[in-house]
């Protein structure tokens, strides 16, 4: 038996070191990272009757950068990665308005031929309940467009498509194989530094996760998963330390007959949230399930999936949902407006290119949200103080160039907030991507077309001294792209999000407790329609030019409607 | 801390427990992508191609000032007896690092790196000294320090290029930092002139040639020399879009971003933009529609604006050898204050067969409104006041004074100024070992403009222009009357046959200019000498040729001798010597003690070697006394000596 084992690991592990030596670059040096360059010309206009001498409606602003990383490899088992990101402000010569800076470093390798580690800057991912880092808002399925602008961002921040979250610290991952019973155990296990010591009031904090995931067969995987954040007791002169570990347990059945394929996708798990030596603080303990059938139909390129999900209005889980956007703050470009200089809040314009609202650091507490964008998922599937169900189908074949997905979602909090009467939401979302070229053998120019409904309703009953919720929010947005000569594609598209209604936001301590309620009402609406040429000089550089004009209605804001015409020029490669 | 310690009890059990298990162990490196822990599981890949290459220059000046030269009479600053100085002018680095990656076949980026080192002594962390104290690195908390500011940066800054071929024709994209461009003469370029100037004094950009006789060979036998990419061209910043091979031999270019002019990081619009469509004919027949522009907002509210258009018609014709070139157009210059309107702009040059045994000839002819302005062409603006958004006096920082000229230049042959038209004629020939080149040229102001001719000095122009380091002031010297400029410096002559403060006089400029050189063995050895010599004038009255006597208001002599010689391989000495001779009449300024004009006199002698260190490294030392000295006005004189030494090496 041990001999068989032994042949069998021999044999997986000559395989793969064999395919990942030829795979590999036999230089020790290498270099990877990326350039652009960005020019934004902007152009505010706002509907007033006297006109506005105090707002400078013309800025014009830009970059160009160089993340230039430098891969080296002291050994076959050891990678360093140090990249240093060089910028160039727009109107700068010779030298002026340069900055360099360190953008990310870290060292990975193999121990032994067992071990994978990284140590440094890491990416990493575990459960949509313990660490995940979900799309900021109405991002998702937006057209190509509106893309280039978020990738910059998304770019800048590390924000992958695998949903990782960007961490200092260190990780190492191995995975047992077996042959018999058990196909294979995989482990995972991390600790990163959310917050060094000021040896003061802020002590370290860390984050810590582990993970076993057996897979048993193709057709069963069982995980249990532990995360925490925590502070680390002594090492400020702070004696209230944060602890929120949180539990969870996952379980993936598959199962395979002629065309039809059915998963059920589940975790369930609990968490605690306190501090300790603080007799102030509370001592939460949240419990969520969260299961998904899945069955599907490989001829008919039909999945329909129901979905059923329970989260505590006490569950906290600092990797699963801190947001990425943070929403206190002002807007660097038009910060303020009119002759009276009134704040001009958050929009989505603001949201594909503001950078300072963007974050990467873990947060204990939960983050203030922006209802009128997402009400129901402010904290992705982990937004606590939800119950419901979401049935969605999905329309995907091969050969077939469409894919469309179309769900409903019902939701009701857990616990009314502020009353006994629960919120309740649903949710209509429909989107598609039609390769329209591909319908015709012959049309080898792409001809793509990007649809995405979104329909939102927030309700609940009125009381004696608190007002009925209403509060409803549609998101369109639509998009083509065209080519018209060999890799020059025209690109238009269009954004369209209308809020209207009134709900009542919870104003919460330092321990994320709510204490005290504000009303918001809100009746308006955000558009943008673009134009853009686009040249993908390969997969990983194109140029970009596009003209796009943003438009905001508030009819209760302080502010005038306004909108905000932009022309930008993007020039971006990957290496 | 109990958790901590679980953390790492439950990682290092799991690297002991898999070391010591009996159970089937692999590197998860080797395994089938797994969706969970670190991320990304795929290699990003990698740039396959990066290119470094610059060069390295040591650059040390000594400075011995005789005389206590007056270098700012309002605040009685003179110069130092001694000034040593490591480096050179804020632009110019010891080392460029030109580093580039390619990323695809088609598309590259690249930036440069420089470095400065003053050898001043203050040894520190890092080459911090030139940061401002409150910046300064700390050594205890070097982190928390601006520690880059001084010493590294970035020259030109980072470029990103793409080219791609499409049914009809290629076309270039370039975004980024400078970026070296030229357009036409009247739109965007800097001008060359006729390769008329002295090899002695080096330049930081210069090449060094393939062996140490072959730059001076070079410019023996083609009148020219090899130059780094900016001869002739304009630093420009922004987008360029280049089309070439497009159908009926038709090319075009786009431009949008930023002059030096219009630098700055400021969000208000301030931008300069143009463009050009061309037809080519064949090697020597082309047309060409230019336009180049600029549009700057005065306010924050870009309510108003200010700027310059440009467009020209360029064009080359040839008959039986015979080169006709030009460009047509005109420009307007606009601002809250000027509004002046469209004027003409236009240059003919018609050169005879270069093949001409006996000498070749061109003849040019220019025309320039004042009401054309362009600062990125290679024309001056001597007549109107541009508009300036402070009024910062030149050489503070942010001031604009010292890039706005204003007033009647004497310029050399070939230069075109506005509001002025003239004609230049020019030949070369040669004979045996000697060559020549020359010409005469007269011009003259279309309207009378300012009281004011400005003038510079050919003789020691680079040592005046080091008694003023760092900055650009103007209204300096001893008599308020140098303004320091970019490795150069001009004087103001003030004109006194104005009626009740109105000009009313037009200004005629006269220029003549002849270059000899020559080649020989001596003792088996490279000997060159070149020599340039100068006569130019300016007056009221027209002449065809440059005025000898006191109608002239100004009167300029110089004349300037170079020798080279090799002694050895890998050795070269060389010598210098210029006399200048600068004289004005009763209505320029008049010293109020000798009740006279200017009357200077300034000289210049130098020796100096170039050593071959080794392939692409070289030592070039060169020691010049210098004198001057007006007798009329007797404080403006200075005399001493400077040594220069330049290691330089390229890779």
């Amino acid at each position: 038996m041990r001999k068989q084992i032994y042949i069998l690991v021999l044999s997986v592990v000559l395989l793969f070191s064999a395919s990942e030596f030829l795979a590999q670059d036999d230089r020790k040096v290498n270099f990877t990272g990326s350039a652009r360059s960005l020019f934004y010309a902007d152009d505010l206009v706002q509907d007033t009757t006297a006109a506005d001498t105090v707002t400078v409606p013309k800025l014009n602003s830009g970059h160009v950068l160089v993340d230039l990383g430098v891969n080296i490899r002291p050994n076959k088992q050891t990678e360093i990665l140090g990249m240093v990101r060089i910028r160039n402000d727009y109107g700068g010569f010779w030298g002026a308005g340069v900055t360099f800076d360190v953008r990310q470093l870290y060292v990975k390798g193999v121990i032994g031929g067992i071990v994978r580690y990284q140590l440094g800057d890491i990416n990493y991912k575990m459960t949509k309940y313990t660490m995940w880092n979900y799309d900021q808002e109405l991002i998702s399925n937006t057209s190509s467009i509106f893309q280039q602008q978020t990738n910059v961002m998304n770019y800048d921040h590390f924000y992958y498509s695998d949903y990782s979250r960007r961490q200092q610290g260190a990780a190492a991952e191995f995975a047992l194989v077996f042959s018999k019973v058990i196909k294979e155990i995989q482990f995972h296990a991390v600790t990163t530094r959310v917050k060094a010591s000021d040896f003061a009031g802020t002590p370290d904090r860390l984050f810590s996760g582990l993970n076993a995931n057996l897979i048993q067969s193709k057709f069963l995987e069982v995980g249990i998963n532990y995360a925490n954040m925590y502070d680390i007791p002594g090492t400020s002169k702070n004696k209230n330390n944060f602890v929120n570990p949180v539990t969870t347990a996952t379980v993936k059945a598959m199962y395979e007959m002629d065309s039809w394929k059915a998963i059920f996708d589940s975790e369930f798990g609990k968490s605690r949230t306190w501090y300790k030596n603080d007799s102030l603080a509370p001592d939460w303990r949240g419990k969520f399930y969260s299961g998904t059938l899945a069955v599907g139909n490989k001829d008919w390129g039909l999945q329909v999936s129901l979905n059923n999900m329970y989260i505590s209005s006490e569950f906290r889980s600092p990797g699963a949902q801190t947001k990425r956007i943070e929403y206190n703050g002002l807007p660097k470009a038009y910060s303020r407006i009119t002759n009276e200089q009134n704040a001009r809040s958050f929009t989505m314009l603001d949201l594909m290119r503001e950078s300072s609202f963007y974050n990467l650091q873990l947060r204990p507490y939960l983050m203030a949200f922006a209802p009128k964008y997402d009400n129901i998922t402010p904290y992705g599937d982990a937004t606590p103080n939800r119950q419901g169900y979401t049935l969605a189908a999905k329309y995907e074949k091969k050969d077939i160039p469409v894919v469309a997905t179309i769900s409903h979602m019902e939701m009701q909090e857990v616990r009314g907030e502020g009353t006994k009467l629960p919120r309740k939401f649903s949710r209509n979302n429909v989107n598609a991507t039609i390769r329209v070229n591909e319908f015709f053998p012959g049309w080898k120019k792409r001809f793509h077309i990007m649809v995405n409904y979104r329909d939102d309703q927030t309700t609940r009953q009125g009381e004696d001294l608190v007002r009925s919720v209403d509060l409803s929010t549609t998101a369109m947005s639509a998009g083509l792209e065209i080519e018209v000569l060999k890799s020059l594609d025209i690109l238009l598209g269009m954004q369209n999000i209308t809020y209207k209604g009134f709900d009542y936001v919870a104003v919460r301590n330092g321990y994320s407790e709510i204490f005290n309620f504000n009303e918001y009402k809100v009746d308006g609406s955000e558009k943008m329609n673009a134009f853009g040429l686009r040249y993908r000089f390969s997969e990983n550089a194109f140029i970009s030019a596009q003209m796009n004009k943003f438009m905001d209605v508030d009819v209760y804001s302080l502010l005038p409607s306004y909108s905000v015409n932009q022309f930008m020029l993007l020039f971006q490669m990957k290496f | 801390m109990r958790t901590l310690l679980v953390s790492i009890f439950c990682m290092t059990s799991f690297i002991c427990f898999s070391q010591v298990s009996d159970a089937v162990m692999d590197s998860t490196i080797h395994r089938p992508s797994s969706d969970f822990g670190l991320m990304p599981k795929k290699d990003p890949g990698g740039l396959k191609n990066l290119q470094i290459n610059g060069y390295y220059r040591f650059f040390a000046t000594y400075q011995r000032q005789l005389d206590p030269y007056l270098l700012n009479a309002i605040i009685g600053d003179t110069a130092l007896p001694r000034n040593i100085f490591i480096g050179d002018d804020a632009q110019l680095p010891n080392l460029l690092l030109n580093v580039s990656g390619k990323t695809s076949e088609r598309t590259s980026w690249g930036f440069d790196i420089m470095m400065f080192q003053f050898l001043n002594g203050i040894i520190g962390t890092s080459y911090g000294a030139q940061v401002v104290d409150s910046l300064r690195p700390n050594i205890q908390n070097p982190l928390q320090s601006k520690r880059l500011g001084g010493n590294l940066g970035l020259n030109l800054g980072i470029n990103l290029s793409g080219n791609f071929k499409t049914d009809v024709g290629n076309i270039s994209v370039a975004v980024g930092g400078i970026q070296w461009y030229a357009m036409s003469d009247l739109t965007i370029a800097s001008w060359k002139g006729y390769n008329r100037f002295m090899l002695y004094e080096r330049n930081p950009w210069d090449p060094m040639g393939r062996d140490l006789s072959g730059r001076y060979d070079q410019y023996f036998e083609s009148g020219s020399i090899s130059q780094d990419t900016r001869w002739g061209n304009r630093a420009y910043e922004g987008i360029v879009i280049q089309g070439k091979d497009f159908p009926g031999k038709t090319s075009f270019a786009l431009l949008a971003g930023k002059t030096e002019l219009n630098g700055g990081f400021s969000q208000v619009p301030n931008l300069t933009f143009g463009g050009k469509i061309r037809k080519d004919f064949d090697a020597k027949k082309f047309v060409s529609l230019n336009s180049f522009n600029s549009k700057a907002s005065t306010d924050s509210l870009s309510r108003a604006s200010f700027g310059f258009y440009m467009a020209t018609l360029e064009f080359a014709y040839d008959l039986a050898n015979y080169t006709l070139k030009g460009e047509l157009g005109g420009g307007k210059y606009f601002s809250p204050v000027n509004n002046a309107g469209w004027g003409e702009a236009l240059q003919l040059k018609l050169a005879s067969p270069a093949e001409d045994k006996f000498a070749q000839a061109e003849l040019h002819y220019f025309r320039i409104s004042p009401n054309v302005v362009n600062n990125s062409g290679v024309f001056w603006n001597t007549a109107t006041t541009e508009y300036r958004t402070n009024d910062l006096p030149a050489g503070s920082i942010g001031s604009a004074a010292v890039l706005l000229p204003y007033s009647s230049s004497m310029v050399r042959l070939g230069q075109m100024t506005n509001n002025r038209q003239g004609l230049n004629l020019n030949v070369q020939t040669s004979k045996g070992k000697l060559r020549f080149s020359g010409g005469l040229g007269f011009s003259t102001e279309l309207k009378a403009s300012a009281q004011v001719i400005t003038y510079g000095h050919a003789v020691n122009q680079l040592t005046r222009s080091r008694f003023w380091r760092w900055n650009f002031p103007a209204g300096v010297g001893p008599y308020n009357r140098y303004s320091d400029i970019y490795r150069d410096i001009y004087e103001t002559v003030n004109l006194s046959d104005d009626s009740s403060g109105v000009t009313i006089h037009r200004k005629h400029f006269n220029t003549m200019e002849g270059q000899f050189k020559y080649h020989t063995k001596v003792l088996g050895r490279d000997l060159f000498v070149f020599s340039i010599l100068q006569c130019n004038s300016t007056s009221r009255t027209w002449s065809p040729v440059t005025i000898l006597n006191e109608k002239a208001y100004i009167r300029q002599y110089i004349s300037e001798f170079e020798m080279y010689y090799a002694i050895k391989p890998g050795l070269l000495i060389n010598a210098y010597y210029g006399y200048e001779r600068t004289l004005g009449n009763y209505l320029t300024d008049i010293d109020e003690v000798t009740r006279r004009p200017r009357n200077q006199k300034g000289e210049g002698i130098g020796c100096g070697v170039d050593i071959d260190m080794g392939k692409n490294v070289r030592l070039y030392m060169r020691h010049r006394w210098y004198y001057f000295r007006d007798q009329s006005f007797e404080l403006d004189r200075f005399r001493g000596r400077e040594l220069t030494v330049e290691l330089k090496a390229f890779f």
